[in-house]
């Protein structure tokens, strides 16, 4: 009888775990081969170069420019994010009228295409006609040429980025928010302590481990931005300015066509990854009130 | 729900069964045309199907050029590559290099009609589609480099299209227009920041990227560094020039900008959108008079277990729409240069030019026609002459200094080829 339970139970796991090995861990253990390659995608044979890869990677002026904009972007996006959705969350879980409506307008970002919402972006950055040079032109700004100017590209993309996931972290610590129990705030009330200590030690701890969620998350999404690139700023922006770690990697693997380099950045990427998880999950793991 | 799950399993068998009972060729065209140019295309396979029963086209828009290579060059690597394609000059260097095309001379020597047919066809065709005296790839989608500009605005100044360099930076300075603050709200010239603006500069300059067996740089000499001056000084010194790394459909249909370079056919796409008349001129002559080809150009893939049959059916198609007749419809309907001397004798094109003059301005330039190079690594190369242009203007470099930085990369991807 246990016997025929873990057959099905293996035959449940079987498609999904099919489809893991097939599409994700075959393809990064290929690359990672690949990595060790000098390759084309196209000849028939591949050059093996061992790790001339790697070593080329870290003498290569635009990998490590790549990394810093990559970091540059997490600490510009995620930081930030967290406040601001933090501060919405608290906002939207008291009962304000409209409440629905509000929750609605921050999430809609969410939803939308990047695709789209980049077209959108590009009209607002536009230097003559972008409504956000005529709104600062109210303060008298002077206006600025944003995705072409190479200090600006990055805040420019950055402003976009947070402004589009802001949604989803809303949501996440909304829940955190509404899931922590009523009697916890009628105790503190009862004990005398403030709005301020309710929030600090009530509110903010329980609410821990969705902002651990939602920082490691972000930190792994910046690590896989592409598509806002991509769309806002072709070829990496000016002079390489918003040029992150995905984006080069797509450059060399389908722009120039160097399959083993680009399979070694892949790597780098996932060495990255993997050891922010770690980090982050020593670091936070025993600050976090898993109570709840 | 059994039963739905059996009824649609049997209709699935039936349809995949309709499908291997049919004894038509099958052909694979992958392309990159998109509205209306496709509407053109698809109908040109629709008479050919028509003429040839036992060939079907499966025509398969994939999307962009870059992306259209992405999906070749993986499809190559997979043993799966489509039948024919559209490829451009420096993809084809790749693919014959491995032997993963057809050379279509293959046929041209068989077929007794095909001397008169190449002796028909622009010499610059034949010359740039054939590597080591054979011509690997067949001219299809051709285009060349034009100037654009806004009538009314050219109208209201009094103005004709430049016809030199001097008469372009004075058309460009008549046509920037600044506000009571000093803002400009409408500039003689546009362009996108990449390397085309360049080229286009350059060739008319006499100048060129590498030397003649195109194994080494020559772009970053006195006359690629006079070159990028020039944009420069259009943007930043006479202040008459604007950039983008966008299209420029809008602007200049804003009319922020009263003139820019592209090729002849994105005539199809810009016109419909315009609220003004649209001119259309030929480049404005440099040192000399140099207009740069564009478009692609038709690859037959070798496949695993190709039959005769599917390599002479590709042929077929391709000789089919390079004839006389029907390469005149392509032209007349995407505005595409004609790839054929005798196409212009068409009565049907005769008609057409009588319509549309502004189509005669490419086929003129013809005659001044340069050709991009054709080395492996050009597209890593566009881009790094790409970031040059943009470190010159940006001030972030001389230009010699920024065409040398870029000379420098290119000529280490030249060495390995």
């Amino acid at each position: 009888m246990k016997k025929n339970e873990n057959i099905l139970a293996y035959a449940f796991i079987f498609p999904a775990a099919l489809v893991i090995i097939v599409f994700h861990i075959f393809p990064t253990l290929y690359s990672w081969y690949i990595s060790l390659f000098d390759w084309d995608l196209i000849s028939k044979t591949k050059e093996f170069v061992g790790l001339a890869n790697y070593s080329k990677l870290f003498s290569d002026p635009d990998f490590l420019k790549s990394l810093l904009n990559t970091v540059y972007f997490a600490a510009g996006t995620i930081p930030l994010s967290i406040v601001i959705a933090f501060t919405v969350a608290y906002g939207l879980s008291r009962k304000i009228k409209g409440l629905s409506f509000f929750r609605t307008v921050y999430f809609l970002p969410v939803v939308t295409s990047v695709n789209a919402v980049a077209m959108i972006w590009l009209w607002i950055y536009h230097p003559d006609a972008g409504i956000l040079n005529w709104f600062l032109g109210l303060f008298g700004v002077s206006p600025h040429k944003w995705l072409l100017d190479p200090v600006l590209a990055m805040p420019a993309v950055i402003l976009m980025s947070i402004w589009k996931s802001l949604g989803y972290n809303i949501i996440i610590f909304l829940v955190g928010i509404l899931s922590i129990p009523g009697e916890y705030y009628e105790a503190a009330q009862i004990d005398g302590a403030s709005g301020f200590q309710i929030f600090r030690h009530i509110t903010l701890p329980l609410v821990m481990p969705a902002i651990f969620f939602v920082s490691l998350v972000s930190l792994i999404g910046s690590f896989q931005t592409f598509t806002q690139i991509y769309m806002l700023t072709p070829e990496g922006g000016p002079l390489k300015s918003t040029m992150v770690i995905v984006y080069y990697l797509y450059q060399n693997a389908f722009v120039f066509f160097k399959v083993g380099y680009a399979s070694a950045i892949s790597f780098i990427i996932f060495l990255i990854i993997f050891t922010l998880t770690l980090l982050q999950n020593r670091f936070w793991g025993e600050k976090i009130d898993y109570e709840n | 729900m059994k039963r739905i799950i059996l009824l649609m399993m049997s209709a699935a068998f039936l349809f995949s069964a309709c499908g291997v009972s049919s004894k038509k060729l099958k052909l694979t065209f992958w392309h990159a045309m998109a509205d209306p140019k496709d509407k053109v295309l698809l109908g040109l396979i629709e008479d050919f199907e028509k003429q040839n029963t036992d060939i079907k086209i499966n025509a398969q828009y994939v999307g962009n050029y870059d992306i259209l290579l992405q999906k070749l060059m993986a499809s190559v690597g997979a043993g799966n590559p489509p039948d024919i394609a559209q490829v451009y000059e420096n993809w084809t260097t790749r693919f014959k290099e491995e032997n993963v095309i057809l050379p279509v001379s293959d046929w041209l020597e068989k077929d007794k009609e095909s001397k008169k047919d190449l002796a028909d066809i622009f010499p610059v065709f034949i010359k740039n589609n054939s590597y080591d005296k054979k011509m690997w790839t067949f001219p299809f989608n051709k285009s060349i480099y034009v100037y654009y500009y806004n009538r009314s605005l050219f109208k209201k100044e009094g103005l004709a299209a430049p016809k030199t360099i001097p008469e372009f930076l004075s058309t460009c300075t008549k046509l920037t227009k600044r506000d009571s603050s000093g803002k400009t709200i409408q500039y003689g010239f546009g362009f996108r920041a990449n390397i085309d603006v360049f080229a286009i500069f350059l060739y008319m300059n006499k100048g060129r990227f590498f030397n003649e067996p195109e194994t080494r740089s020559v772009f970053n000499d006195e006359t690629g560094r006079d070159t990028l001056q020039f944009i420069v000084d259009l943007v930043n010194k006479y202040k008459v020039a604007y950039y983008t790394k966008d299209y420029l459909d809008n602007d200049f249909g804003a009319g922020r900008m009263a003139s820019f370079f592209s090729t002849n056919p994105h005539r199809s796409y810009l016109e419909p959108g315009l609220s003004f008349p649209l001119g259309v001129a030929s480049l404005p002559a440099g040192k000399i008079k140099a207009a740069p080809i564009a478009g692609t150009n038709i690859a037959v893939f070798s496949k695993k277990n190709s039959t005769k049959e599917r390599e002479s059916a590709c042929w077929k198609f391709i000789k089919w729409m390079s004839s006389i007749e029907n390469n005149v419809k392509w032209a007349i309907g995407t505005s595409y240069l004609p790839i054929r001397r005798s196409a212009l004798e068409s009565p049907l094109m005769i008609e057409h030019l009588k319509k549309k003059p502004l189509d005669l301005v490419g086929i003129e330039e013809l005659k001044t026609a340069v050709t991009d190079p054709r080395v492996k690594c050009w597209q890593e190369a566009r881009i790094y002459i790409g970031e040059a242009l943009e470190k010159a203007l940006l001030g972030k470099s001389t230009p010699q200094a920024a065409l040398d930085e870029a000379a420098k990369k290119i000529d280490a991807l030249l060495a390995r080829e």
